[in-house]
């Protein structure tokens, strides 16, 4: 044990031998991890509201739909609506942390002022019951919500900037019928929402559920239900409550979980790669310690040489190497936790607006709206900090290994 | 007392497709506490013996038998074991770690040698060979710090603070100037004459050749000269 912490002590002064070169291979280490935290919190808080905004302004946290309507839901497919009834409206009541359910019916509309037509999702709902799901109405920037049978309308303000449209203009949405007829809402404009979530700016717009169910001519019929519930975390055992319910009743609809849905999928697998370039990133510091160690090994050949004249044996020689590349990530790590850390705590003050950088993110298909900001996550820099001390460890042990079992003539003479 | 006896010793090395014969059958006895040198042209086998004898390298035929031990017959570990509590290498240049001080590089030979003693036995000794040696009051410089003739003594010192069986000092006094050279023999003979500690020492040069009790001349690999005065 002495003779380990005596090598240990050798090692940390031969970091030392070479301060430049320690230090730049330290920094390395110190940019790939900072560039790592960095990322990884931002990414985190990115997630986070996305997963918001897919909550909190078009999902909910579970939804119900007509399984043929799921498999052509693009289209948003009027003959493939349901009904909701008292037997489902009590089994929906009975799941475990429910708060709210709101019923909504799309439909495929083009928006006209009298000179320009837009396509739009039209969205039939409850007001009362879709502010308990759904958050639009604290995002309100003009006017008001409508109340149920009011004839009028709610929409994005981008959608309405677009357009040129204000609080009390009338517009248009021409639609087809259940039927397949062609029909038209005359409908004012009550409200303008701006939400973080830019699909329900640029593209959606609200009316009263009654009479969308009356003017596409399906009474008491819904696309699909949202439900809410007092913690996301019901959201799994009730979707398999639901689930197994609808199958023992023979109900044909579709249980779907916030986390099922596409964007969701795409964002952990685009999140995926990431994390992966990040970590090939951390694999190409590593890179750096092998060079370092093959460049000290190569340097100090003869005092190899000489130390096993004095009867070291080769792992004891491998101790001083691995040591010395142990010091150089502890001292880049620690300093890229730091830095990470630092740059954690700015942009989770200040976070980033990429919309002020590059403008609407919509358009490149990033649904976030405002700064975005970062998450502490601790585990992130334990884990990381792990890592990296494992990688370059781990990489410095082959060519340790080449400069320990040279043959003590050849490495003393230098041959 | 006999303590190093060779029998018939041969190296050959390979350089390519070429046999290099180091060593042609070198027959040697020396008893312990002898001050011996080794002489002879450059390429003559003076470093491939030393190297023999100190466990560094094998022999492609012959015995080597050390302290009633037969090397020849040992392989990398056991002979670093030997190398580690038995023998004391002294180098051309020095080679001390130059990170750590005069006492750090004698105390690593000695950690080595005797694991698991005490830090204050170890200082102890530490201190008492460099003392010895003539470096008392610079053993916390390190190498850079030091003149060639005190490296060479912090050397010296590294290959006796164990209480080795043999010390090897492959041309000690190269590097050094005549004065310093003489010097650093004048100490290694004292250490040999206080300690009793069997020295082998290869040269060039005439004037350190007269410190040694018995001189060895080696030619093409074969020992043409053996003197004891």
């Amino acid at each position: 044990m002495k003779n380990k912490i005596f090598l240990l002590r050798l090692a940390l002064r031969n970091m030392w031998r070479h301060k430049k070169r320690t230090l730049a291979t330290a920094s390395v280490l110190t940019i790939a991890l900072l560039v790592y935290i960095g990322f990884e919190a931002h990414l985190a808080s990115m997630d986070s509201i996305a997963y918001r905004n897919l909550v909190n302004f078009e999902f909910g946290h579970l939804q119900l739909i007509d399984s043929d309507y799921w498999e052509d839901k693009e289209q948003l497919p009027l003959e493939h609506l349901f009904s909701v009834g008292d037997d489902l409206r009590e089994r929906i009541s009975s799941l475990e942390g429910i708060e709210a359910y709101a019923l909504q019916l799309d439909f495929q509309a083009r928006l006209n002022d009298g000179i320009d037509e837009l396509p739009v999702i039209g969205r039939g709902i409850n007001p009362n019951s879709f502010h308990k799901v759904f958050s639009h109405k604290e995002y309100i920037v003009e006017g008001e919500f409508f109340n149920s049978g009011e004839n009028r309308i709610v929409m994005g303000k981008t959608l309405a900037d677009l357009m040129n449209l204000e609080i009390g203009d009338f517009v248009t949405l021409l639609l087809r019928t259940r039927e397949n007829y062609f029909d038209t809402i005359e409908a004012e404009i009550s409200g303008l929402i701006y939400t973080p979530n830019p699909t329900v700016n640029d593209f959606l717009v609200y009316y009263p559920l009654d009479r969308t169910q009356s003017i596409l001519n399906a009474p008491e019929m819904v696309s699909h239900l949202s439900l809410k519930f007092s913690d996301i975390k019901h959201t799994e055992a009730s979707a398999a409550n639901l689930i197994e319910s609808f199958s023992e009743a023979n109900i044909k609809l579709k249980v779907i979980a916030w986390y099922e849905q596409e964007g969701i999928s795409v964002m952990e697998a685009e999140n995926m790669a990431i994390q992966l370039l990040l970590t090939l990133f951390l694999f190409i510091a590593a890179l750096g310690i092998i060079n370092s160690v093959i460049l000290s090994a190569l340097e100090r050949m003869h005092e190899t040489g000489m130390m096993k004249a004095l009867g070291m044996e080769n792992k004891e020689i491998i101790w001083v190497f691995v040591f010395e590349s142990a010091g150089i990530a502890f001292l880049g790590s620690l300093a890229g936790c730091l830095l990470g850390g630092l740059a954690v705590a700015f942009l989770a003050k200040y976070g980033v607006d990429y919309g002020k950088i590059f403008g609407d993110m919509g358009q490149f298909g990033i649904p976030l709206i405002g700064p975005i900001y970062a998450n502490w996550n601790p585990k992130a820099f334990l884990t990381v900090f792990v890592f990296a001390l494992f990688v370059s460890v781990f990489s410095s042990i082959f060519p340790a290994w080449w400069a320990a079992s040279k043959d003590p003539v050849d490495a003393l003479y230098g041959r | 007392m006999l303590l190093l006896e060779l029998d018939g010793i041969k190296k050959i090395y390979r350089q390519g497709a070429r046999e290099v014969h180091a060593l042609r059958g070198v027959d040697l006895k020396v008893e312990k506490g002898e001050f011996t040198t080794i002489f002879g042209p450059s390429g003559s086998g003076k470093t491939t013996l030393l190297n023999m004898v100190g466990c560094l390298d094998t022999p492609t035929e012959g015995k080597l038998i050390f302290e009633g031990r037969e090397l020849d017959l040992l392989k990398g570990k056991d002979l670093a074991a030997i190398r580690r509590k038995n023998i004391g290498f002294i180098f051309q240049s020095y080679n001390l770690i130059p990170v750590l001080t005069a006492y750090e590089n004698v105390e690593f030979a000695l950690r080595l040698a005797e694991e698991g003693k005490k830090d204050s036995e170890l200082s102890e000794r530490v201190m008492e060979i460099l003392t010895a040696v003539g470096l008392e009051g610079l053993e916390n410089r390190k190498p850079d710090q030091l003149s060639g003739g005190q490296n060479q003594r912090v050397a010296i010192a590294r290959a006796l603070v164990k209480k080795p069986g043999i010390v090897l000092a492959d041309e000690p006094t190269a590097n050094l100037d005549s004065k310093t050279g003489e010097e650093v023999l004048e100490v290694m003979l004292s250490m040999n004459e206080k300690l009793d500690t069997t020295f082998i020492f290869s040269t060039h040069d005439p004037a350190i050749m007269e410190y040694a009790k018995r001189r060895i001349e080696i030619k093409d690999g074969l020992i043409s000269g053996d003197i004891r005065l």
